[in-house]
């Protein structure tokens, strides 16, 4: 069970890597779309870390219990 | 678990990640992303990935020593614009690599490395006051101007600076420059079809009206002054293309972007060991330092931008975290941020040191004792190295790319696979001969993308490799 947090964990955040790799082939320019003050990809770039630090403590601290 | 992440936030990817933003890098959104999220990876998988026997550790270590070489130039590149002469850095540097290999006390170095990240982000929080802006904000100020322009507090428009060693600056409109000290220029001008260049022995005061296409190269140390309100020559051209490059879309930088995935990926999977069962405080603790720091370093780079696009002239990876305070706070205050900032950097330098000596010991003494001896006593000799190099200014954005690479194709790449000893170490050593190859040769048959990124080719053929020997003995071996 425990492995399994963890597997998922590093899925997930592996998936949000790719993301970051995939993003910039987003069709009709998304990814220089303005959302507020930055572009889509400066968005993810920013948040991204956020929601995988969430996830990484999430998963390590579950480990635990 | 702090550790492991102080052993990849080295000074190298710190000052690598904010002038890799501050340039306009068209990777700079992803590289923001891979130094954030890749260590987490690393904390939170099963499986740890490590060399298990001598000659892989031993085949590994020169990727570390090429990281270690990475961040000591980063750092001493950072000290040497506070002022300090190259010498005195290079002695910094060795000091500080070479105090956590004699105080092997870990929370001592944990301590040093998390007072570096405060330090950094502290820094940043009062760049972001004396502004006024927010980071978002600066970001979004430098992505909608038209033009990135000399302001008229500019220290290359009032006063006028001595250019870097070889700089050649490309204009792309009509720009009056001044000379302020004596030298000889060497303007080069097209007319469409071929160049002409010409020499021109300057003195104070003497200035020239450089035309658009022109380019111009003067002495080591000559100072010039430029216009107020003409674009920054050699720079991006727009803000636009600043936060957006449009070359993102092209196949070249997606390539570019695996390669620099399997990178960094692949080193922090070296450097990083998975986490062991631990409380919330310290996982957040270690979270946020990886986190922290990536982010921090990123917006060092729009501040830069934001508040000095001049500082782009003749720029080293160490400009901005080294010349952005002197732009913001003054002359006088700003050299003492800086030295603050050089400071937190030679504390990030311990801390990495430290974590990647504990690394390898723990990983050198599941092998043998006279392994984990040998380890730490190479890591000295790495420390002595890295202090050397920064003598002779290689680049350490060229070392972190090497280094990482390295670390991923010889370290990681053949220990993902499962494989008994024998099929990994070949994997390892086909992967470390194909990565040296194109590192240097691939230049040369026009496969730059390969010698940049040489890991995009070598780790996958280590992890081949070990699997297809890995497999060929389980069939010989039978049922």
């Amino acid at each position: 069970m425990i492995d399994a947090r963890r597997r998922a964990a590093t899925l997930t955040l592996v998936g949000l890597v790719a993301g970051a790799v995939v993003l910039p082939l987003a069709p009709l320019d998304l990814a220089t779309m303005r959302l507020g003050p930055l572009s889509l990809t400066w968005w993810y770039a920013a948040a991204t870390p956020v929601v995988a630090a969430l996830v990484a403590v999430a998963a390590l601290v579950l480990h635990r219990e | 678990m702090l550790r492991g992440i102080l052993g990849w936030m080295g000074p190298a990817i710190v000052v690598g990640l904010s002038f890799r933003v501050f340039r306009g890098d068209p990777l700079a959104p992803l590289a923001v992303v891979l130094a954030a999220l890749v260590p987490l990876v690393a904390l939170v998988r099963v499986r740890d990935t490590r060399p298990a026997t001598a000659a892989h550790l031993t085949l590994a270590l020169p990727g570390l020593a090429v990281l270690l070489a990475a961040h000591a130039a980063a750092v001493a590149d950072v000290v040497q614009l506070d002022g300090v002469p190259r010498w005195v850095a290079a002695l910094l540097v060795l000091l500080c690599g070479a105090v956590p290999l004699l105080v092997r006390q870990a929370s001592t170095w944990v301590t040093a490395g998390v007072l570096g990240c405060i330090t950094i982000v502290a820094a940043l929080v009062a760049i972001a006051l004396v502004t006024w802006t927010p980071p978002w904000s600066a970001w979004t100020h430098v992505a909608t101007r038209g033009a990135l322009v000399f302001g008229e507090r500019s220290r290359w428009v009032t006063d006028g600076r001595a250019m870097s060693p070889g700089a050649t600056l490309a204009f792309d409109e009509p720009h009056r420059v001044t000379a302020v000290s004596a030298a000889q220029w060497h303007v080069t001008e097209t007319d469409g079809v071929r160049s002409i260049t010409r020499e021109r022995r300057v003195v104070v005061g003497d200035s020239l009206v450089l035309r658009p296409g022109d380019r111009l190269a003067v002495d080591a140390g000559a100072q010039v002054k430029f216009e107020r309100g003409k674009r920054v020559p050699g720079t991006v051209v727009t803000g636009v293309e600043w936060g957006d490059a449009r070359e993102r879309r092209t196949v070249e930088s997606v390539s570019r972007s695996v390669g620099t995935t399997v990178t960094f990926a692949g080193a922090a999977l070296a450097l990083v060991p998975p986490a062991a069962a631990v409380t919330l405080g310290g996982a957040a603790g270690a979270v946020a330092v990886a986190v922290v720091l990536a982010l921090g370093a990123a917006t060092w780079g729009v501040y830069a931008m934001y508040a000095a696009p001049e500082l782009a002239l003749g720029a080293t990876i160490a400009t901005p975290l080294a010349e952005l305070p002197g732009s913001v706070f003054g002359v006088a205050a700003g050299g003492a941020a800086v030295a603050v900032v050089g400071v937190a950097m030679l504390a990030l330098y311990a801390a990495a040191v430290a974590a990647t000596t504990t690394r390898v010991e723990t990983v050198a003494a599941a092998v043998s004792e006279r392994a984990r001896a040998g380890a730490v006593a190479a890591c000295g000799g790495f420390v002595v190295i890295a202090a050397a190099a920064t003598l002779w200014r290689l680049e350490p954005e060229r070392l972190l790319a090497l280094g990482l690479g390295l670390l991923a194709t010889t370290w990681a790449a053949p220990a993902l696979a499962p494989g008994a000893p024998r099929p990994v170490l070949t994997g390892a050593l086909v992967g470390a001969g194909l990565f040296a190859i194109l590192a240097l040769a691939a230049d040369r048959i026009g496969a730059g993308l390969l010698a940049e990124h040489p890991a995009l080719l070598a780790a996958p053929a280590a992890w081949a490799t070990t699997m297809a020997l890995a497999r060929s003995r389980a069939r010989d071996d039978g049922p």
